[in-house]
């Protein structure tokens, strides 16, 4: 009778057992995200991410939620505070969008996974290995590379070619830092004060420009401030206070989009942002065409370029949560939905195999002609330039955006304060000692 | 009916049947403590441990149903109250602006000078707006443009519109806002940042009710107030609702409009699934029309740990504890009620609350098989105990009949049960006394002659019997006739009739064989009482 009892028993508990394990498979994990592509826009990644909620992730009972899509700088400070506790700030989701400025800058980055603990080496071979050494910080891959990116030219055609057709200016002048500057100066006098050039990081220009002439940007106490920095300086600051540069905040796409400025180089990501149409003040509209060139460089220099594109870090949780992750960064890095998802975007995919099958397929198949011009440039500077990659530094973060704030504070002072007796290169060479002053050089 | 006899039979004949003492111990020990265990079962019944679990969801629903009724009403009257002294805030401005330079509402158009001006001094209010209410975006829009002349200067509208950036409901301290709608120069002054899909002025045909608000006569400004349906926010990623204030110009007409929008993204982070013992509950404010709840229509909160989709139209069925919301491959369980919130359509949204009918009936089942298990472990439990008791109890008894059949019996053992003890005693004498007896055991030959003489003695009669006794007890044959109140004669008949029957001659024969019966103990054989 005991054994039949016992039999009993133990068959009635596993059956218990067994139902609520039917119970939790059934019941989804839900994981947040917050990320970059798309921005305030339709996201392409929203899409992508839906498509992965009707298929992959409903067959393992996965639903990704996106909980913000906005830029690199407010997601960083939103991590940034999350990280640090800070009173009024939402937790961390589970994964988000990220440079490594923003892992270096966390006061504990070990509450990030380590991807090495999920991908197998054979899965991690698929990767090209300069994109893991950079998602790779104080020896563990935090960053997973989804998207790269570079800086491109943007050109706003339509208003160049009505500049240029007064002028005798030609897109080919864009191609050099110096001619670039010379292009702005002239444009900012024959339009009455206008802005020709918006870059989007000024302390990426400095960074590479410096770089492409030999020298170090960086030196243990921060910017080296040497003598092919004050080269960059000279045309660059001379066409920002002849007006020719845009100094206020933002991204390089907003004066773009306003018709403020006529060249932008930034993040070949932020063709998503570019509108095909331009609104005047006086409200009425001009549909026009851009085109893309590379990122211009210093005459003599070496070509180099920035490498741009955020990874994706995923912060520690349950094992369950981490695995349902990596189902998802899995799926959203294989080859095709990587291709798809960054021939959206304006960016690069992340493994060699979708480099060589599925993007030039991509590319073809493109109809936007905004989108087929970047691709064509983008294939360029894969060709001609080499990539640099900012250094990992724990005080990256925090020059970059003293520079940043520093260089249009000062400058656009001194614009506000130019009278048409001063001598610019005098100006020039003042804001420049002002800001070297600023960092104690 | 046969059957029935037929048991009655077998039961009676059951009854009849020997059973042992163990089995009998154990049925009394198992009716105990089941007694008992019915008695828990009672108590835990009276306790409300075992209560209806459709009634207990039903109180969980509603208790969560008056939480959130009585959250997002405050929440929409906050809104509302924002919107409201926006509005007015907005009209005085207005008023201000167009009183100083001598102009009309009218004049606004082809005015861009007078536009930024009045944008200038209208986005500190709209800002503060946003900032001090519990919302996604603020905005103001006027009915004017910039310029009559452009190709869509008839659906075109000047205004504000902020959103924030990062949305998050714990504070607006560190959210950045993005400048959506507006002049760019106002936003950029602000040092705020153009919202990617920034424009210049509204598309009033995207605009939900907007041209029957610039053609409505308004009031109260508290009684025009409502919300639009959930729409796309063009070129965005995000589903909103807007509530409508209108402005209202120094004429009492409306000019424009004003208010606060509410993202279906802030909606998810602001009303969280609750966990409860059924599952997780989801809460949902959508209009419901003809039996029928149009989540597409409303806002949704987070529902992580189900498979409601935002998009869905949910059918509703009332039960008796709850109603049930399908979209038909899901069900839910849940409560609703109007929270007085006014649609774009004038009638009021309803709020639900909902818990997937999957986990409900899980979490039914998971306990239903708790109760039967705990049930059958405990009658497991009193069937082990009751056999252990009964065996306990009933082993010395055993170990003792044991004894008794091995003829092991010793005078001086102990069970630790005084009878068992008392019994042992008992069988341990008798024993003793047929070993004495079978010491003394008689020849066959003269054991049948007793017999036999034995046997004669109960053929005598009562009287001769009395005499008899009077030889057994030791008196001469001349005392008996005083002793019986009998004469001489009558004796000595009665000892003629005794010598005859017994098979004796003479009285020394017949007091020999008293004397041997009397030593051999078994006196009584003679004096027995014959039983007729």
């Amino acid at each position: 009778m005991r054994r039949f009892l016992s039999v009993l028993l133990s068959t009635l508990l596993l059956l218990t057992l067994a139902g609520c394990d039917a119970q939790k498979e059934r019941q989804p994990i839900t994981l947040t995200i917050w990320h970059v592509y798309g921005g305030q826009t339709d996201s392409p990644l929203n899409d992508l991410i839906e498509e992965f909620n009707r298929t992959e992730g409903k067959e393992h009972n996965i639903t990704v939620k996106v909980t913000s899509v906005t830029n690199t700088n407010t997601i960083h400070k939103g991590v940034l505070a999350a990280a640090n506790n800070d009173p009024g700030v939402a937790e961390l989701p589970d994964m988000f969008v990220s440079y490594p400025k923003t892992v270096l800058a966390m006061p504990d980055e070990t509450v990030l996974v380590d991807y090495r603990d999920y991908f197998t080496e054979e899965e991690l071979s698929a990767f090209l290995p300069a994109f893991l050494e950079e998602g790779t910080i104080h020896d563990r891959l935090t960053i997973l590379p989804v998207a790269k990116s570079t800086e491109i030219m943007f050109i706003n055609k339509t208003l160049f070619d009505r500049f240029a057709a007064q002028t005798g200016a030609k897109v080919e002048d864009l191609d050099t830092w110096e001619g670039l500057f010379a292009t702005a100066a002239r444009y900012s006098e024959w339009s009455g004060g206008k802005t020709f050039f918006v870059h989007d990081y000024h302390f990426n220009y400095f960074q590479v420009a410096v770089e492409s002439l030999g020298e170090s940007f960086f030196d243990e106490n921060g910017i080296a401030f040497g003598p092919s920095f004050s080269k960059a300086w000279e045309p660059y600051a001379d066409a920002a206070l002849k007006g020719g540069v845009w100094l206020s905040g933002g991204y390089a796409t907003e004066p773009l989009r306003t018709g403020d400025a006529v060249v932008s180089v930034a993040s070949s990501a932020s063709v998503l942002y570019y509108s095909d149409l331009v609104t005047y003040p006086d409200n009425t509209s001009e549909k026009i065409e851009f085109i893309a060139r590379p990122c211009p460089v210093f005459e003599g220099a070496d070509k180099l370029v920035m490498q741009r594109g955020a990874g994706i870090c995923t912060v520690k949780s349950t094992p369950e949560r981490e695995k349902a992750a990596m189902v998802f960064l899995k799926w959203l890095t294989a080859p095709e939905q990587n291709v798809e998802l960054v021939t959206k975007l304006g960016y690069m995919p992340v493994t060699q195999e979708a480099f060589d099958t599925y993007l030039p397929q991509a590319i073809e198949k493109l109809a936007d002609p905004k989108y087929r011009e970047l691709y064509r440039a983008f294939l360029q500077t894969q060709e001609e330039y080499t990539f640099y990659t900012a250094p990992q530094r724990e005080d990256y973060l925090s020059i970059e955006t003293s520079f940043e704030d520093e260089v249009r504070l000062l400058l656009s002072a001194a614009v506000k304060n130019l009278s048409s007796e001063d001598d610019l290169t005098a100006a020039a060479s003042a804001v420049l000692r002002q800001l070297k002053d600023f960092y104690g050089r | 009916m046969s059957r029935i006899k037929e048991i009655v039979r077998l039961t009676a004949q059951i009854k009849t049947q020997s059973v042992s003492m163990q089995r009998r111990l154990l049925l009394y020990w198992f009716s105990m403590l089941l007694a008992i265990g019915a008695v828990l079962v009672l108590i835990l019944s009276v306790a409300g441990v075992f209560s209806n679990e459709s009634e207990k969801a039903h109180d969980s629903l509603q208790l969560q149903l008056n939480n959130a009724k009585l959250e997002i009403s405050q929440h929409m009257e906050s809104l509302e109250a924002y919107g409201i002294a926006l509005s007015e805030q907005i009209s005085r401005e207005i008023d201000t602006t167009l009183t100083a330079n001598g102009l009309t509402v009218d004049d606004l158009n082809d005015n861009p000078e007078l536009l930024l001006t009045l944008q200038k001094n209208l986005l500190p209010r709209l800002h503060t707006a946003l900032q001090l209410s519990q919302c996604s975006g603020a905005y103001l829009v006027l009915n004017a443009t910039t310029n009559t002349q452009s190709d869509k200067a008839s659906h075109s509208a000047t205004g504000l519109y902020l959103r924030y950036a990062n949305q998050q409901t714990t504070g607006a301290a560190k959210q950045d806002v993005t400048f959506f709608r507006g002049i760019p120069e106002v936003g950029r002054a602000e040092r705020l940042e153009l919202h990617n899909r920034w424009n210049l002025e509204f598309d009033t045909d995207l605009f939900p009710g907007y041209y029957a608000w610039m053609q409505t006569e308004v009031g109260r400004l508290a009684d025009a107030c409502c919300w639009t349906e959930r729409f796309r926010l063009t070129d965005t990623w995000e589903d909103v609702r807007l509530l409508c204030v209108p402005i209202k110009d120094n004429t009492g007409k409306v000019c424009g409009l004003c208010g606060l929008e509410l993202s279906s993204l802030y909606c998810y982070l602001s009303y969280p699934e609750m966990d409860s013992s059924f599952g997780p509950m989801i809460t949902v404010l959508a209009p419901l029309r003809n039996g029928s709840l149009y989540l597409s229509k409303g806002m949704t909160g987070s529902a992580d740990s189900t498979f409601l989709a935002e998009a869905e139209t949910l059918s509703v069925r009332q039960e008796r504890y709850f109603n049930v919301y399908s979209n038909g491959s899901d069900s839910y369980i849940g409560l609703d009620c109007e929270v007085g919130i006014r649609g774009a359509d004038g009638n009021d949204l309803t709020l639900a609350v909902m818990i997937p009918e999957s986990t409900f009936d899980a979490s039914r089942t998971s306990g239903r098989v708790l109760l039967i298990c705990c049930s059958l472990a405990l009658a497991a439990l009193t069937l082990c105990l009751s056999v252990f008791l009964s065996k306990r109890f009933v082993q010395p008894i055993l170990q003792t009949i044991q004894a008794i059949r091995s003829e092991k019996v010793s005078d001086g053992a102990e069970t630790g049960i005084s009878e068992l003890d008392e019994l042992m005693a008992l069988v341990c004498s008798k024993t003793n006394e047929k070993l004495l007896q079978n010491d003394h055991a008689l020849p066959p030959n003269i054991e049948e002659l007793f017999q036999t003489f034995a046997e004669r003695a109960k053929t005598l009669s009562s009287a001769e019997r009395a005499i008899l006794q009077y030889y057994i007890d030791g008196h001469e044959i001349t005392e008996i006739p005083e002793l019986a109140f009998i004469s001489i004669h009558t004796v000595k008949k009665h000892n003629s009739n005794i010598y005859q029957k017994l098979g004796i001659s003479s009285r020394d024969e017949l007091m020999l064989y008293i004397d041997i019966f009397r030593r051999l103990g078994r006196l009584n054989e003679l004096t027995e009482p014959v039983r007729e």
